[in-house]
């Protein structure tokens, strides 16, 4: 039976004290209670202390055994820092391209606006030598068919100067992921020194002195693109911004 | 409307200055100069005369938020009209601008037509 030995246990550790505390009790000798209590507490606090001892003494364990293994040495010496580096090269690779792109819409916008200009010219000069009669029917069925090329030509030149625009207006892209992009390598910058600071600087983290935090989310310098499924409270579309920022407007006003 | 004026556009990402230059071309405004967050735009600001100021909102430095309240407090360029022209979607980020006294805001990816419509209406009272 378990109860015995428990009840060995407790009269082993306990029964002495509480004999002398019954003892002063009876007696009415208040400073040997006081002592007796005092002992006490002593005996219950050399217990928390070797406990705590014994815990501090596991925890740095792990956390040696934590700092050297070599998996996080290599995550925090060179897979972190090269991370960034690819992403860096991603953002020099996008604002190359984006501005390759750019630089071709815009040699490109010249030409077709000045083919599309001649060719509208060309058209109503068909159409009015064409209309004045003065050309024989062969001639003026040329003219017609001139005309008629020239008009297509007209409204193709300008469908490519809206598609160029187009063109232009995709590069922002580059802008919005650029801007993701730095985020993350902003992110895996702080990760990479606080792992290194985990793996070099142990005294500094055990004993709380540690250095200041990564400053806190600053809604004044903004959060960057809005994510699906990450982002919240973020509007949708251009109409709900400007309902917004008309109610913003009448709330300066109160 | 006045095809002379002169335009500052304020974005850290060259590419998307160099759209809304295009685009600004494109509307027969070819006064245009650049800066790539507030810090570098205020000086430019308080020297030079310009008349409209496009700025993203998330820069280096300092953001357009601080851009837009700097320009506000300064008596020489209070009544500058201002459009921010950005990314930054929160909903109480757009009612912060229009305390701020934005004239305009966009959300980026923007198409021309609407940065048009949003430029007639706030340069309609300088017309």
């Amino acid at each position: 039976m378990s109860a015995i030995p428990v009840s060995v246990t407790l009269q082993q550790q306990w029964g002495e004290v509480c004999l002398a505390l019954q003892e002063a009790l009876e007696a009415g000798d208040e400073a040997g209670f006081l002592a007796v209590v005092n002992s006490l507490t002593g005996m219950r606090e050399r217990g928390l202390w070797d406990s705590l001892r014994e815990l501090d003494a596991r925890l740095r364990a792990a956390l040696d055994q934590f700092r050297l293994d070599p998996r996080l040495l290599r995550l925090a010496g060179k897979e972190m820092p090269d991370a960034r580096a690819r992403l860096d090269h991603v953002l020099r690779l996008t604002d190359e391209a984006a501005h390759r792109t750019m630089d071709l819409v815009e040699r490109s916008t010249p030409l077709v606006a000045r083919t599309a200009a001649a060719a509208a010219t060309l058209a109503a000069q068909c159409q009015e030598v064409r209309a004045s009669g003065a050309a024989s029917p062969c001639w003026a069925e040329l003219l017609a068919r001139l005309e008629s090329h020239f008009a297509a030509a007209h409204a193709d030149g300008e469908t490519v100067k809206t598609n160029l625009v187009e063109v232009l207006m995709a590069q922002s892209y580059q802008d919005l992921s650029g801007q993701i992009i730095r985020r993350v390598i902003e992110l895996v910058a702080q990760l990479e020194e606080e792992l290194a600071r985990l793996v070099h600087g142990s005294e500094g983290a055990l004993s709380g002195n540690r250095p200041a935090q990564p400053a806190a989310e600053d809604p004044s310098r903004g959060f960057g693109p809005p994510i699906p499924g990450v982002s919240a409270s973020t509007v949708d579309g251009q109409q709900d911004v400007d309902e917004l920022l008309a109610m913003g407007v009448a709330m300066k006003g109160m | 409307m006045k095809k002379d004026l002169r335009f500052l556009v304020v974005d850290d990402f060259s590419t998307m200055r160099r759209i809304i230059k295009n685009l600004l071309h494109d509307l027969g405004y070819a006064n245009v100069a650049e800066a790539d967050d507030g810090k570098t735009a205020l000086p430019m600001l308080q020297a030079e005369p310009f008349d409209v100021l496009i700025t993203d909102w998330n820069m280096p430095g300092m953001p357009g938020l601080d851009l837009l309240k700097a320009v506000r407090s300064d008596p020489k360029l209070a009544r500058m009209p201002v459009l921010m022209l950005t990314a930054e979607a929160k909903r109480d980020q757009i009612v912060e601008a229009a305390k701020a006294g934005v004239n305009g805001y966009v959300i980026k990816p923007f198409t021309a037509q609407v940065l048009a419509e949003k430029l007639e209406k706030i340069l309609a009272p300088a017309a």
